[in-house]
């Protein structure tokens, strides 16, 4: 009896566990290093989308821009270090598909476009009233748009960038993956933000209902501008993880990152309308799905297989997580309709 | 107040009125058509009309169901994996029976659209959530089914080559199933009790169920409506391509949300018409139409189609918000 409470509280964490026993059992070489490396690169980028996403779902609203600004974002920024210097008179700094420029100046520029994405998508939503849902699919197809017209689709390569390789290659203390470091750096920065600060009190009372939150004095808009510049950063962080890890930079990689990363905020029970989850899910969520993609990656499951899986653990979660609400509601005596 | 500005809004509102809010949807087609007439006059041939409505009906009948959703406040970005999935069991069934794998076609439409409201309306889950989950379970169910390969259409399978390559009076059997399609719903929504509860669900939930509109079984028939038609989209899409392949609906989801919306369709519900979807499914065709003869590339014609989007809606949140 104690064990069901315990399961259902634990919703995750067993099936973490229950994933990981699942791929020891398929596959005799599941905690080998190498493997090991794989699934928490994968938990860094995953879990990275994925609080970008749960922020921006945390204020009510949505944000389906996220896997192509993280692909595009690098892509543009050589694009633009390019053209500027070409203008003050330096030679071409992208030859035969090679790229020739300062890391450091990638990563800047990344960082600055994929912020100013996160900023125009909050102005068009929180200004322009759009539907986060119709901005944000417009913004994936314009900036796809863009990112295409401007690399022509040919991919671009890092190989010749010194320290290019250190972000999503290297190790920390030659045991853990940078990028996994880092992205527990970030996750534990935004857990205790949204736990344990006033900054986490107004994200949360945005979310949760805009109309009380003005009224108590909370610049509802500020707020949802706020989240959509922070994922916007984020997403720059996860496209240089890309660019780095792969050591190239090709706008055709079709990502559908971003379904994997509301997948996994609706796993973590995220609401989608705002206001409700913890981060801390989300980043349980990022490994069970990394562990799960894993899993299945090993035994053999092609892609086709695995969106349907996941898609089964969508609807899954997202009605465990509805039915246990549906039991709050119905003990505060609320009829749902 | 100046006298000037006070008849311009005059002129605007009557026009308002008079294109029943729909200004915006005409002003946008208004504008294209000139475009193509001075810059693309190609447009107008009367094969390249034919075949353009041909070619993008599809599209218009999958946003003629999903308008009904949208309009009771739900949503389902399912459309386009439902349409893979029947045409992926319609791929199994073809060589045995044609016109029994057609019923099985809109068997499937059908089932998983029914499939999607009793989810929605029994879980409550919210349907944007559910429909994600479940558009990748059809998506990878139809994968599965078919292990990922092309089933090709052919000359042998003569209902389907009627029905999508061939014409009433003229007229495309697609664009006439669309524009039927559109049609009769608008008349079910003016004319019909059940056309007025699907607009009282979507513009008040709560409100309608105690008012005794059983707005579940709405929902449930809106979303298996659109599931139906999304199939009959599917089977005369494929048959006009000629193959069925795991990509089939790709997109279609969004193209869909986008015709309903620049037709004046709000997302929050009980707000539009079906005209009006049909105005945004001709703007739409028209557009990427115009794109392709122009010549101006894919790429060019994404970032159009998204720019697009986000200002017709934004315009249309303009004058919603002017109103109120």
């Amino acid at each position: 009896m104690k064990l069901r409470k315990i399961l259902r509280q634990e919703l995750l964490w067993g099936a973490v566990i229950l994933t990981v026993l699942l791929g020891r059992l398929t596959n005799p070489y599941f905690f080998v290093n190498n493997n090991i490396d794989v699934i928490l690169y994968t938990t860094a980028i995953y879990g990275t989308l994925a609080i970008a996403e749960s922020l921006v779902l945390l204020v009510g609203e949505i944000d389906l821009s996220i896997g192509i600004s993280s692909v595009v974002s690098p892509a543009l920024a050589i694009y633009l270090a390019n053209w500027i210097n070409t203008l003050a008179g330096g030679g071409n700094m992208v030859r035969g598909g090679y790229v020739m420029m300062s890391w450091w100046v990638i990563v800047g520029l990344t960082m600055l476009i994929a912020t100013v994405t996160g900023i125009i998508n909050g102005i068009i939503v929180v200004k322009g009233h759009v539907p986060p849902f119709v901005a944000t699919i417009g913004m994936q197809y314009t900036v796809s748009g863009i990112g295409y017209i401007v690399t022509k689709g040919t991919p671009l390569f890092m190989t010749r960038v010194e320290n290019s390789e250190v972000l999503g290659g290297s190790k920390f203390m030659n045991l853990v993956p940078l990028c996994f470091v880092l992205f527990l750096v970030i996750a534990v920065f935004f857990i205790y933000l949204t736990t344990s600060t006033k900054f986490g009190m107004r994200v949360y009372s945005t979310g949760g209902s805009t109309k009380s939150a003005k009224m108590c004095g909370i610049n509802t808009d500020r707020w949802k501008i706020f989240m959509y510049v922070i994922a916007g950063a984020l997403v720059g962080f996860t496209g240089l993880v890309f660019v780095s890890k792969l050591q190239s930079c090709d706008v055709t990689q079709t990502t559908g990152y971003e379904m994997t990363a509301l997948a996994i905020a609706i796993i973590a029970g995220i609401e989608l309308n705002g206001g409700g989850g913890r981060l801390i899910d989300t980043v349980k969520g990022a490994l069970f799905m990394a562990v799960l993609s894993n899993v299945m990656s090993n035994v053999g499951f092609l892609s086709y297989h695995r969106t349907f899986v996941t898609g089964l653990f969508i609807v899954l979660f997202a009605i465990i997580h509805k039915l246990s609400d549906s039991k709050r509601l119905r003990e505060l005596n609320v009829v749902e309709v | 107040m100046r006298k000037g500005t006070g008849q311009i809004k005059r002129v605007y509102q009557d026009l308002a009125e008079k294109t029943q809010g729909l200004l915006i949807s005409f002003l946008i087609l208004a504008v294209l058509l000139i475009i193509s007439a001075v810059f693309i006059p190609k447009v107008f041939q009367l094969k390249n009309l034919e075949n353009m409505l041909r070619t993008y009906a599809p599209g218009g009948i999958v946003a003629a169901g999903l308008s009904l959703v949208i309009l009771t406040g739900e949503i389902d970005v399912s459309v386009g994996t439902i349409m893979t999935l029947s045409m992926a069991v319609a791929a199994k069934l073809y060589d045995i029976n044609e016109p029994l794998t057609i019923v099985a076609i809109l068997a499937t439409g059908l089932f998983t659209g029914f499939l999607n409201g009793i989810l929605i309306t029994r879980t409550k889950v919210p349907s944007l959530m559910l429909t994600i989950g479940m558009s990748s379970v059809y998506g990878g169910l139809a994968s599965i089914l078919v292990k990922a390969q092309k089933k090709y259409i052919t000359e042998v399978y003569s209902l389907t080559n009627l029905l999508a390559k061939g014409s009433i009076l003229g007229i495309p059997i697609p664009l006439f199933v669309c524009v039927f399609s559109a049609i009769a719903f608008e008349f079910m929504l003016r004319k019909t009790a059940f056309g007025k509860r699907i607009y009282y669900t979507g513009m008040n939930k709560r409100a309608s169920w105690m008012s005794g509109v059983n707005i579940n079984r709405i929902k449930v028939i809106c979303f298996t409506v659109c599931g139906l038609l999304s199939a009959v989209a599917a089977l005369l899409l494929s048959g006009q391509l000629g193959s069925a392949t795991v990509q089939l609906g790709d997109g279609y989801d969004v193209t869909a949300i986008s015709i309903s919306v620049l037709g004046g369709i709000s997302l929050s519900g009980g707000v539009g018409t079906l005209v009006g979807t049909l105005l945004g499914f001709v703007t739409i065709s028209l557009m990427q139409n115009m794109m392709a003869i122009a010549g101006l590339g894919n790429y060019v014609s994404i970032t159009l189609k998204g720019v697009m989007i986000i200002l017709v809606v934004f315009l249309y949140g303009l004058s919603a918000r002017k109103r109120t």
